[in-house]
């Protein structure tokens, strides 16, 4: 169970985002977040993931708070692939982060349609759903429990967006994840969510 | 192009390369934008012929060059050759004689875009969409090759030309949030630089505050905004500044590289009916988008773009149903769309892979 207890956060001085937000996404389930732009939805999941903390409140895996150091077991993949990943390495490097086996970054690589010749590339070479691949294969690399989906597949055309959510959503099913996602498609969010929560 | 105004545009839906909407006209005789043959290839190291090493030495017409012998000698040094041959080459060979090749990545494409229209450019990502609207900036890289034919409202145009209607009377609306100047508060980015001397840049000044104002308020954007910096910004707060930007100076064309994504139903709708408020005043729009669903309520044309050119060049009707549509390849982009089908091609083609014409049944 991935659980936010009584969350409240905002920015530098400004004011609180959100106060004494809960949420619990268990193995297995489909949680749409929703709520209009600009409301804070991002920067939940990246709370959740353990790229913010909160100002009150806890983040809890299974139990336990998010570790500190090492492979964190909720995995963000964001809106902005450009922004997530190192613009002075190859893409081999970037999906080396990780740390997984090479067989299974070989097997996601195929999964998500890696092609070979991307990986001697630096990120500025590739367009933007051709990164998005990259980083939903680093994440899932990473062996996550929890994912967390921040509007992954709106730079991607419709073919590709279908690819990628059947690969994502057979991998949850596979190793038995927790998705959490934000996305602003009312027809996509049917199709995936099993349960929406408001951001309220 | 003189013979054009003499066509009945209501009875043939296609002449010279692009059909027509019902409201696009042709202001003075021409095309607010053509592109014609348009084809941009990069000039970039050729790693493979790097990794091979010696053995493969003649690449794309690269002379064979430096000391190194090819495995073709003799017999007798077969051994040492082809031990060699396994070595990497060494740091500095490969430095000195990494060979070049060019990788074409959009071919021949001709567009054009008629005042008063929004044509909306579909297609599979990194088929070189974002290029098409660099090349029609003249934003060039520098190992870039260009070649190909653009007219804007009449006027032939090279790279020279079109840098300097860029941002007054072509404007951008940048894929990447990125694009924000991230040391400085977005309300000086949206207004820009103020013009004239003296009491002129004052009234300059003045004039721009007033119209980004008035800009905000349309996007629900607060006057705080302003003053924040980009990276204070959400993502959907961030693509409603990099449209203000766009709308700030009166353009003829707004090139829209995928404003949309990251922004809430309600402000995308809004986003496009502005966009569409502005062609129906006579300005021009290339809409660059995935979202299908969204761009087929605002615009005339679409153009499926595939693999670095035009597949189909389509009236919006078209996607009604997969009967209509002549193109596999839009036929799939149909059955994908989560309102449909939401399915994956069932021979699913690597992405951007040339053999992934044979497409699914329509």
């Amino acid at each position: 169970m991935l659980e936010a207890r009584a969350i409240s956060f905002g920015y530098g001085s400004g004011p609180l985002l959100y106060e004494g937000f809960s949420l619990a996404v268990a193995p297995g389930e489909r949680v749409q977040l929703a709520a209009p732009s600009g409301a804070g939805k991002t920067t939940l999941a990246r709370i959740l993931a353990g790229y913010e903390r909160p100002r009150a409140g806890t983040v809890l895996v299974d139990g336990a708070p998010l570790p500190r150091r090492g492979r964190c077991p909720v995995q963000l993949v964001g809106q902005h692939p450009e922004l997530t990943v190192d613009p002075r390495q190859t893409m081999a490097a970037v999906l080396a982060e990780a740390g997984a086996a090479p067989e299974e970054e070989e097997r996601l690589r195929a999964l998500l349609g890696i092609q070979d010749r991307w990986l001697t590339r630096y990120p500025r070479e590739l367009s933007g759903g051709e990164l998005q691949r990259f980083c939903i294969a680093r994440a899932l690399a990473a062996s996550p429990r929890y994912l967390i989906a921040d509007e992954v597949s709106t730079m991607l055309d419709a073919v590709t967006q279908a690819q990628i959510w059947s690969v994502l959503l057979a991998e949850a099913r596979g190793r038995d994840l927790g998705l959490l996602f934000v996305s602003h498609s009312p027809a996509l969010a049917a199709r995936i969510a099993t349960r929406v929560v408001p951001l309220a | 192009m003189e013979a054009h105004e003499t066509l009945d545009h209501g009875t043939q839906a296609v002449h010279h390369h692009h059909s027509h909407g019902a409201a696009s006209r042709h202001a003075h005789g021409h095309h607010l934008l053509t592109v014609e043959d348009l084809t941009v290839a990069f000039r970039m190291y050729d790693e493979e012929a790097v990794e091979a090493g010696q053995g493969k030495k003649a690449v794309k017409g690269q002379k064979e060059t430096g000391p190194g012998k090819g495995k073709k000698s003799g017999g007798e040094k077969g051994g040492r050759e082809a031990k060699r041959a396994q070595r990497r080459p060494s740091a500095w060979r490969r430095y000195l004689e990494a060979p070049q090749r060019e990788v074409e990545v959009i071919h021949s494409l001709s567009l054009s875009v008629h005042e008063g229209e929004i044509l909306a450019v579909v297609g599979a990502s990194g088929s070189g969409k974002t290029l098409l609207a660099d090349a029609v900036l003249g934003l060039f890289e520098p190992n870039a090759l260009v070649r190909g034919r653009i007219w804007f409202d009449g006027e032939p145009m090279d790279a020279a030309s079109l840098a300097a209607v860029r941002g007054s009377r072509i404007a951008l609306v940048p894929q990447s949030v990125a694009s924000l100047d991230p040391l400085m508060r977005v309300g000086r980015q949206v207004e820009g630089a103020p013009q004239g001397r003296g009491a002129a840049r004052r009234a300059d000044k003045r004039r721009r505050a007033e119209r980004r104002r008035e800009l905000f308020a349309r996007y629900g954007l607060d006057e705080d905004v302003a003053r924040l910096f980009p990276h204070e910004l959400s993502g959907g707060m961030a693509r409603r500044v990099l449209l203000c930007c766009a709308l700030m100076e009166s353009p003829q064309l707004i090139v829209a590289d995928e404003p949309t994504p990251g922004l809430d139903l309600d402000l995308a709708v809004r986003a496009l009916a502005d966009l569409r408020a502005f062609a129906d005043g006579g300005g021009g729009v290339l809409l660059i988008t995935h979202d299908i669903e969204l761009a087929l309520t605002v615009a005339d044309r679409v153009a499926v773009f595939r693999d670095g050119t035009v597949v189909e060049e389509t009236a919006v009707e078209s996607f009604a149903g997969p009967d209509t549509l002549a193109h596999p390849f839009s036929c799939q982009l149909w059955h994908a769309l989560p309102e449909h089908d939401f399915a994956p091609p069932p021979s699913v083609p690597a992405p951007g892979d040339e053999c992934g014409e044979g497409g699914a049944p329509c």
